[in-house]
């Protein structure tokens, strides 16, 4: 738990009440401040009782109030509690900006920030277990294995706060970070290291255009010069948005997706791609040459490095994505072989990858949210294993927008039949048809599964179906899942 | 036409494809192989000239690099021009229509000069329209509603030369407030419409197959049928 001298006999007002609202809540009673706080839910509420006053912040007089600290799902731009803050003279804050009030007076720690948009919560993970084998030949000889992390594959809500909650011991944290909250969360935190790991097309309608958001990561970076850049040299978006900070560790972590950068995001002419190199016809702009890199067998890294890597995770993807583990852990002073030793032990992340038994049925769970993550997901599906189970939501984390199941190849299944399942499990049974693979549609993703023969089945699922899904699978296959939504700071 | 393989044009999915409107020409070509004709894809991509032989084009959205690309490819190889001017079916989607117009100016303000096959042209509007559309159709040959996912900061105006596709029920359409999606010209449907557009209104996919290879047998799809039901169902959010 942080707690802080500067938050002491002020009032904070806290709109949502998930994860980094309740983090929030406590960190703030904690410190000695007095809090009011809401959510829709009864039961968030309930979660607060005895530690915060409840009342409705739309309905309360916030003039006297030192912030009003928000959840980052609540949809700002919309929200009437933009105006109610401002009318009363009040900012609005996230649980970022509490803890950057906070920072000054806690111990010295360093942060890595990871972004991208497929793979921050598997290298985020990666991170905190390599940054862990940093031991007692740290400066002042503290003992800096504890390293804070908000891995659980839901980085805009996770809540910072609670994951740096451990930072105050721990000295060292990774931090997966959502591409757009780059800047602030830099501002906030002044990262050691950033990993930069890939950029394409996700959320077109809740996140925007891709080349907006590679200026975003650029102009962020700006800011912190003396930040290390671990940046993925593959990823044309991603090197553009490292470019220009003065310490870059290029690293050829994998870029299977191309369909984003054919043209040059610094001067918009085409993008020439020969074999691995790829280079701007329009500015000076190429790939630079890494300093790691991998295949089949190893790690490559600076003066010489190679060492064996043999990952529990599945998929060149992950081999990508371990590289720029360790080459963040080594650069801040992890031994290489501890490092990839660290980060081949990691066989789940947030449910991913791992096989739950639900009755007769073995199931495996793969996260794939856009193109590109399905392109990886759809080559680690073991059709030969069993039945498959493809399962897609529309609700805001996911994107509403389902256009996309139609830049996926799923005519990849066209010799397997695949149970389509979720709540716009009708979207992708139509994608199947035309594809001309054999389906059936079973909304409730558990009958999908219990709909196929006994034995192994794969699933597959976009955001907020997998948190569902791995949630009733935690339950034994029970609950409400057709009807239940995703967990997320409901305020509106 | 029937006894030849029909050729669907898919123009620079490298560039203008960003919302998964490849799919258009995978529904036009499944259409056509269930009611037992040959039908195959053609992509165009920026390294091959534009070609007019083809028997229909589908077109699709891009972001602002990407779509001046795509602006100058086709302006450099009249193909496209070419084929619409001998009356073969073009479908373009969302910034097609804008490449397709007279000029658009970007969301930094530059004019850029389109290729001129629409009597339209678009600025940016102030905000972002982006949600469930649906739309009641004003051409011949369409009776169902329209129904699409819109995402565009372009606000379209049509001339006197260009008719609407659709009158908006719900949603933005071209611009904001003016209650009309997509334009009609010539051989020429434009929309704002993704989803993909043709997977959620199997009626405009066959009316636009119905120009090259007369008309159709029914194609029942209960999964469309039921997409479609939930779709024009779903309320528009923000």
């Amino acid at each position: 738990m942080i707690t802080s001298p500067v938050f002491r006999g002020k009032r904070y007002a806290v709109l949502g009440l998930a994860r980094s609202g309740l983090a929030s809540v406590e960190a703030l009673v904690a410190s000695g401040a007095s809090v009011t706080a809401w959510d829709n839910r009864e039961e968030a509420r309930d979660a607060v009782a005895g530690k915060a006053e409840i009342a409705d912040l739309l309905s309360l007089d916030l003039i006297g109030y030192e912030g009003v600290v928000v959840s980052p799902g609540v949809p700002l731009n919309r929200h009437p509690i933009t105006a109610r803050a401002a009318a009363a003279g009040v900012p609005i804050i996230g649980d970022i900006e509490l803890f950057a009030q906070a920072r000054q007076t806690l111990p010295p720690h360093r942060v890595v920030g990871v972004t991208g948009t497929n793979g921050k919560s598997t290298t985020t993970r990666m991170t905190a277990t390599a940054l862990g084998t940093l031991g007692p030949s740290e400066p002042q000889g503290r003992r800096h294995q504890t390293v804070a992390t908000n891995a659980e594959g839901a980085n805009m809500d996770a809540g910072l706060v609670a994951a740096l909650a451990g930072a105050r011991d721990a000295g060292l944290a990774a931090l997966e970070v959502d591409e757009m909250h780059v800047p602030h969360v830099a501002d906030a935190v002044d990262p050691a290291v950033i990993v930069l790991l890939n950029l394409s097309r996700d959320q077109l309608d809740r996140v925007g255009e891709i080349n907006l958001i590679e200026r975003t990561l650029r102009d962020g970076l700006a800011r912190h010069p003396s930040t290390v850049v671990v940046a993925n040299c593959d990823d044309v978006l991603m090197t553009s948005a490292a470019y220009d900070s003065p310490h870059v560790v290029w690293v050829a972590a994998g870029g299977g997706w191309a369909n984003d950068s054919v043209s040059c995001p610094r001067s918009g002419e085409i993008i020439v791609r020969d074999g691995s190199h790829w280079y701007s016809t329009g500015t000076d702009f190429k790939r630079p040459t890494p300093q790691w890199w991998f295949d089949d067998a190893n790690i490559y890294g600076p003066d010489g490095l190679s060492l064996p890597m043999t990952l529990a995770l599945p998929g060149t993807v992950n081999r990508g994505n371990a590289t720029q583990a360790v080459a963040a852990a080594v650069t801040l002073g992890a031994d290489p072989a501890a490092a990839v030793a660290a980060v081949s032990g990691v066989d789940e992340v947030a449910g991913r990858y791992r096989t739950v038994q639900l009755g007769a049925h073995s199931v495996r769970m793969l996260l794939a949210k856009n193109p590109a993550g399905w392109q990886e997901a759809l080559s680690m599906v073991d059709t030969d294993a069993g039945s498959v189970v493809i399962s897609v939501n529309g609700q805001v984390p996911d994107g509403e927008d389902l256009s996309w199941l139609w830049d996926v190849n799923f005519e990849h299944f066209v010799d397997k039949p695949v149970v389509a399942a979720g709540e716009r499990g009708t979207d992708l049974a139509v994608r199947l048809g035309y594809a001309g693979v054999e389906h059936s549609l079973v909304h409730n993703a558990v009958e999908a599964i219990t709909s196929c023969p006994p034995g192994h089945v794969e699933v597959v699922a976009n955001y907020t179906a997998f948190l569902q899904l791995n949630r009733t699978l935690g339950r034994g296959g029970r609950g409400p899942l057709g009807q239940e939504r995703s967990d997320r700071g409901s305020s509106g | 036409m029937a006894e030849s393989t029909v050729r669907i044009g898919l123009v620079l999915p490298d560039v203008m494809g960003t919302y998964g409107d490849g799919g258009n020409s995978v529904v036009l070509r499944q259409r056509l192989r269930r009611r037992g004709f040959d039908a195959e894809i053609v992509a165009i991509t920026l390294s091959d000239p534009v070609p007019s032989g083809l028997d229909l084009y589908t077109l699709g959205g891009a972001e602002d690099y990407a779509q001046r690309l795509a602006t100058k490819h086709l302006i450099r190889y009249p193909g496209l021009q070419q084929a619409a001017a001998r009356g073969a079916p073009v479908l373009a989607i969302c910034a097609a229509i804008q490449v397709l117009g007279h000029w658009y100016e970007t969301s930094s303000g530059e004019r850029v000069d389109g290729v001129g096959l629409l009597d339209l042209t678009t600025s940016p509007q102030p905000d972002r329209t982006i949600g469930e559309v649906v739309s009641e159709p004003l051409v011949p040959g369409l009776s169902e509603r329209l129904s699409g996912f819109e995402n565009h900061r372009g606000g379209t105006v049509l001339g006197a030369a260009a008719g609407p596709l659709a009158k908006v029920i719900s949603g933005a359409g071209n611009r904001a407030g003016d209650g009309i999606d997509g334009a009609v010209q010539g051989s020429v449907v434009a929309t704002y419409l993704h989803g993909p557009c043709l997977a959620r209104n199997p009626e405009l996919a066959d009316l636009l197959l119905s120009r090259v290879v007369g008309e159709l047998p029914p194609l029942e799809i209960d999964e469309v049928a039921q997409l479609r039901r939930e779709r024009l169902a779903a309320p528009r959010r923000g």
